[in-house]
């Protein structure tokens, strides 16, 4: 009921349709009231002073009549369907001014909060014609987001009264994960290795299968060369061969409670599902198998483990909408679902909080009995403000402590760790920059070994 | 839909139910005994002077009140007495002139206030007895009269004033000559009342004073009017009240500009972003109430040793005695007597405060040595 009347008064006074003063129209009055206050010091009636304000009042509410009316008004939207985040966009508005008067007009989009752009935007419009605006934008926040409404306000060219209309124009945008890294990396693998990574990782060539027959250049092992197709083509060929390919890999990201700790830029889930679309990428590249599970209290999505390019959309369009669930990651439930869909041998990454995860005991019996058939590598992204918080100097009483129970977390960390990587299990945490290409050395160098 | 008719209803129903008890409560409130203002001629009340008033009716040619400001009094109309009883605020001065114009055509006003202070330019003097009612009061013959007196001041006289009634105080009531006319003040307007004007002498001090022939008597109640106490346009100068009036109206043409929504609304991001050290920080709390200076150093020295232990392979597993000698070889800044300090700290059962910080600045000057080089 009150909220009922609420949304009246809300729309009535203060939301969308409406006529406002302008700051033109403050001025003005505000020098009329100094003149008039100036006339009442030589003892001007009141008469007069009421009559000049309501004259005043009354002929500024004339400058409504010069400003188009609100149906003449027509305004359209045009912007992409799918943006990438952190990535600048271009939208476009056209405005349509069919009215006999030309008029000013500021414009505020109804794009969502995260979006990052400057509004509002001033212009002028002559009368009978239409413009193109546009402005640039920058969604800071995966998800999907109704774009519906823009905001508008018009005033006649001596500008003392706005309208403000609200133009209903639905567009939905998909705010997908940055796929940057993952398209330095399919651009060129081992530029973008050798540039983030502190150790060159190369595909090893050589060893494994056959995979095709090339001319031979300079520094190729001559005992590969093929001397039947040499003859043949009259030419030095020589034999090409690649670790095998048609591999399964398995993805799981985590997007539990503690996933959602903001860094430096973005969170660590942001950074987790950057760095496993680019271990996606670079998997389904090289031929090999990939499917994806994201799990926080249960299963949110699963992508059943396909090969080929076309995996990556499919993927993509999966996971762009998972947010950071405010529960516990349940790692047991995942574990049981992945030995009940993943039955072949597959490298299995997960994308996880490592304090969480040691933390949760029960996990280990699960994990012995999956490295018997899977192989299983956990990343996650090393905590900075833990790090320089058993760093720093203890001051006070209060910094002390902190500094103390930070050490207490690094220290259990690294005790947990050794004894699990003891067990086989191997975990590391990269710098959130580092986070995919620690991820995609990791997945070469065990293709590289053959370990799958 | 449906839930929007249904909801439209119930808005409907209850702006009735407000109308229907709005106008209840206004049949309610309007059966209250009407209100009386004191000193009022048609007031029935302790307060009021209907008594005086109706008999004077009977007794009187002519007996009328009024309501209309002093310039509309008849000046030529000579033997017409104003009788005014404790008037509500001091009138202006064209008001008074008009009264004392009225005097000088031959007529008598008959002012009974409290504190005549100020009015036609009177007079007063404080006295130092309590106004505590009863005394003994004398005319100009030496006749003696009992009455109440109410009144804190005495009026002060004037030389061609002739005083009508005093007691050992000061003087009650005198008779000032205007023109032609007179005027006569008077301190006490309690005789008049409803409530009093039998007691005592009350009335025949009032017939005292009113002594003589009127063609007509009028109750002056212009001065109880209460639409004529100074207004705020007679308080204030013009030139403020304009200034208000204006602010007023640019204020409200302000809100309106600065108050309109322009665009979607924004909810803070900080409602829902969380930050990683949050566990680190409870636990700290958690420690610092407890003051468990020990437990805190204790992991603090224990970080140190496997350090130690990855840096510079002093083994974990030796206690800090050793590796103080061990320390020695390894040429650190940190003294020998601080490290003995910090082995000291972490035999001892408990740990002061000060001590606690002191040796924590101690163990990271060490950490630093063995982190960083």
């Amino acid at each position: 009921m009150t909220k009922l009347f609420k949304n009246l008064l809300a729309r009535f006074l203060f939301q969308d349709k409406g006529i406002l003063p302008t700051k033109k129209f403050l001025l003005i009055y505000l020098i009329g009231s100094i003149c008039l206050v100036g006339l009442a010091f030589f003892g001007v009636s009141w008469q007069t002073v009421f009559i000049g304000n309501v004259l005043f009042i009354l002929t500024s509410l004339m400058d409504l009549l010069r400003s188009p009316r609100k149906k003449y008004i027509s305004i359209t939207r045009h912007m992409p369907n799918e943006m990438e985040r952190g990535k600048c966009y271009q939208v476009t508005i056209h405005f349509e001014n069919n009215a006999l008067y030309s008029c000013k007009y500021r414009l505020v989009d109804g794009i969502p909060q995260s979006f990052q752009s400057q509004f509002p935007i001033e212009g002028e419009i002559n009368s009978k014609t239409r413009s193109s605006i546009s402005y640039k934008t920058r969604a800071s926040v995966r998800g999907d987001y109704p774009v519906n409404k823009i905001y508008v306000r018009f005033s006649s060219l001596m500008g003392l009264w706005e309208k403000q209309i609200v133009v209903e124009q639905k567009n939905a945008v998909k705010v997908i994960p940055d796929l940057s890294e993952t398209k330095r990396y399919l651009e060129d693998a081992q530029r973008y290795l050798m540039y983030d990574g502190d150790k060159i990782r190369k595909q090893k060539k050589g060893t494994g299968e056959f995979t095709r027959i090339r001319n031979y250049v300079i520094g190729d092992d001559p005992r590969k060369i093929n001397w039947r197709q040499t003859a043949k083509l009259q030419e030095v060929m020589t034999n090409e061969y690649e670790p095998e390919h048609g591999k399964y890999i398995t993805i799981l990201i985590d997007c539990g409670r503690m996933m959602g700790v903001e860094l430096k830029i973005g969170n660590r889930l942001e950074k987790a599902m950057e760095a496993s679309l680019t271990v996606v990428a670079a998997a389904l590249k090289n031929g090999d198998y990939v499917g994806v599970i994201v799990f926080s209290k249960g299963i949110d999505v699963y992508v059943p483990p396909a090969k080929g390019m076309d995996q990556l959309q499919k993927i993509l369009q999966a996971i762009y909408n998972v947010k950071v669930d405010a529960s516990e990651s349940n790692y047991a439930a995942v574990m049981n679902y992945l030995q009940m869909v993943q039955k072949k041998r597959s490298l299995i990454l997960l994308f996880s909080d490592i304090h969480t995860f040691l933390h949760d005991e029960t996990t280990l019996l699960y994990l012995k009995r999956i490295r018997r058939r899977h192989l299983f590598f956990m990343i996650g992204v090393e905590d900075e403000a833990l790090l320089s918080e058993a760093q720093q100097l203890p001051a006070d009483v209060h910094r002390a402590m902190t500094k103390s129970m930070a050490q207490q977390q690094v220290l259990f960390k690294k005790r947990e760790k050794a004894k699990w990587e003891s067990q086989g299990l191997v975990m590391i945490e990269a710098k959130e920059e580092k986070l995919a290409v620690e991820a995609v050395s990791y997945y070469i160098r065990v293709m590289n070994q053959g370990l799958i | 839909m449906s839930k929007m008719i249904t909801s439209k209803k119930t808005v409907v129903w209850l702006i009735l139910l407000l109308l229907i008890f709005m106008l209840l409560s206004y049949f309610l409130v309007s059966k209250q005994p009407e209100e009386y203002p004191s000193y009022v001629s048609n007031s029935p009340s302790p307060t009021g002077t209907k008594a005086l008033y109706t008999y004077l009716e009977e007794k009187a040619d002519s007996l009328d009140r009024w309501s209309h400001p002093p310039n509309l009094l008849a000046k030529q109309n000579e033997g017409q007495l104003l009788v005014m009883v404790e008037p509500f605020f001091v009138p202006e001065r064209d008001e008074m002139d008009a009264y004392t114009s009225f005097m000088e055509a031959g007529n008598t006003v008959l002012l009974l206030t409290y504190n005549p202070d100020g009015m036609f330019g009177m007079k007063t003097d404080p006295i130092m007895k309590e106004a505590d009612g009863g005394s003994v009061i004398r005319d100009s013959n030496g006749n003696e009269y009992d009455a109440t007196l109410n009144s804190s001041v005495r009026i002060r006289e004037e030389p061609d004033d002739a005083v009508l009634l005093k007691d050992s105080e000061g003087i009650i009531a005198l008779r000032k000559s205007i023109g032609e006319g007179s005027l006569i003040v008077a301190n006490a307007p309690n005789w008049l009342t409803n409530e009093f004007i039998l007691d005592e002498d009350h009335l025949q001090l009032f017939f005292n004073l009113v002594q003589g022939d009127w063609n007509t008597i009028l109750f002056d109640e212009y001065i109880h009017g209460t639409g004529h106490a100074p207004t705020i346009t007679t308080l204030y100068p013009k030139w403020l009240l304009v200034i208000g009036l204006q602010a007023l109206l640019l204020t409200t043409f302000w809100l309106w500009y600065q108050g309109k929504r322009f665009g979607p609304i924004i909810t803070p991001r900080e409602s829902v972003v969380r930050f990683g050290n949050e566990r680190i920080r409870a636990l700290a709390a958690w420690y610092k109430r407890g003051s468990n200076y020990r437990d805190s150093f204790a992991i603090q020295a224990d970080y140190v040793k496997v350090l130690l232990q990855e840096k510079w392979a002093i083994p974990y597993r030796k206690d800090w005695t050793e590796v103080t000698d061990l320390l020695k070889q390894k040429s650190v800044h940190v003294s020998e007597k601080d490290i003995n300090s910090i082995t000291k700290l972490l035999g001892s059962e408990s740990i002061t405060k000060q001590e606690y910080v002191h040796c924590s600045k101690k163990l990271d000057q060490l950490r630093r040595e063995v982190e960083e080089g």
